[in-house]
């Protein structure tokens, strides 16, 4: 029976449904009655007697981090675009696209989950600079290369799987974003590399200005998400919708004229 | 469509009986849709009694109550009381004017 009152638009469902179905289930319709029902559903699609209120309009603020992580994308893919394809070895406004990016995506990020992700934060963050810190002090050698990449990949991989999560999009597609757009990748970069330190065969040459290219995926990863924020508003800002209660229901929809 | 207020619009004649039936107090769907059926002798749909209910909501000649389970109870307002007292009374004259003319009591 609940197919019938399928037929009826959404809003009015949500004011009526609840008491309509139990009218039909106190007093099951004749065949008659059904094709009234039809009638009625038409009816209240040809005439709305009942329509939703308009959401409020969202504060430019909820859309700030997805704004900022958005730029932050867009710029990557600027930077590796002009690395891989610019003239070298001075980069001019592709490093300049790369340092943006480098400042947007710690920005972005933290203003929206600092607050309820602090400590995985922290987490990133500490991953990150280590990494650095030791390539630094080991001098790029094999070993610092390798500590090096594994612990860039996951920092990136940690924040970008941060912002997924926070753009809520699905467990399904915030993991292959992230082995598919970063992960992959990142792990072809260090082994290559690791397999030309090791035996001298060299497979790609990862010191040539188009592996730049394998960041490509990031970028966009990154730009998508940030998209996604923007257009829906930061998660950790915007309250999630519950699911209503019957009250709740009755007083989100408006009774308007025809 | 915008209607004066007071007047019933489409599917007037449901929307009559359903104002009749709450003069009497409060109602859910189901005690509507019996209590017709008394007054009129024949059934009130489903998909004709929301229909109607919507509307008369819409205009505010009826309003709902806290649900009870999942029955809710409609009251009548202040406008549908003035509006079923007009309409109830229009109609009271035009049965007279027949009546009359039709030769039997026009008392």
């Amino acid at each position: 029976m609940s197919r019938l009152v399928r037929l009826y638009p959404g809003p009015w469902r949500e004011r009526y449904e609840a008491e309509f179905l139990q009218l039909i289930e106190d007093r099951p319709p004749s065949p008659m009655e059904r094709l009234d029902i039809i009638r009625g559903a038409l009816d209240a699609r040809l005439h709305p007697q009942v329509v939703e209120a308009a959401p409020e309009p969202m504060p430019w603020t909820h859309r700030l981090p997805g704004l900022l992580s958005l730029s932050a994308g867009l710029a990557l893919c600027l930077a590796v675009l002009g690395i891989s394809f610019g003239p070298g070895p001075d980069w001019g406004a592709a490093a300049s696209f790369l340092g943006i990016a480098v400042i947007l995506m710690p920005i972005s990020l933290p203003g929206d989950y600092l607050g309820s992700q602090r400590r995985r934060l922290v987490l990133v963050g500490g991953a990150f600079g280590g990494s650095l810190a030791a390539a630094n002090v080991l001098g790029w050698g094999v070993a610092a290369q390798v500590l090096g990449t594994l612990a860039t990949l996951v920092a990136i991989c940690g924040l970008l799987a941060t912002a997924a999560l926070r753009a809520g999009i699905a467990p399904r597609g915030r993991w292959i974003a992230v082995v598919g757009g970063v992960l992959l990748p990142l792990i072809l970069v260090a082994g290559i590399t690791l397999v030309r330190e090791t035996t001298g065969v060299t497979i790609v040459d990862v010191t040539a200005s188009t592996t730049a290219l394998f960041a490509l995926p990031y970028g966009l990863a990154w730009l998508i998400v940030g998209l996604r924020m923007a257009v829906r508003g930061s998660p950790t800002i915007v309250d999630r919708p519950s699911v209503p209660s019957a009250a709740a229901r009755s007083g989100a929809a408006e009774v308007t004229q025809p | 469509m915008n209607q004066a207020p007071g007047e019933l619009g489409r599917f007037a004649e449901p929307a009559l009986y359903i104002l009749v039936s709450l003069s009497g107090g409060a109602k859910h769907g189901y005690a509507i849709m019996t209590d017709v059926e008394e007054m009129s002798g024949s059934p009130l749909g489903p998909g004709t009694l929301y229909g109607a209910l919507a509307r008369l909501e819409r205009r505010g000649m009826i309003e709902a109550l806290e649900p009870e389970d999942r029955r809710r109870p409609y009251r009548l307002t202040g406008l549908g009381a003035t509006t079923i007292a007009a309409q109830l009374t229009s109609l009271e004259g035009f049965a007279r004017s027949g009546l009359k003319r039709l030769g039997g009591d026009p008392s």
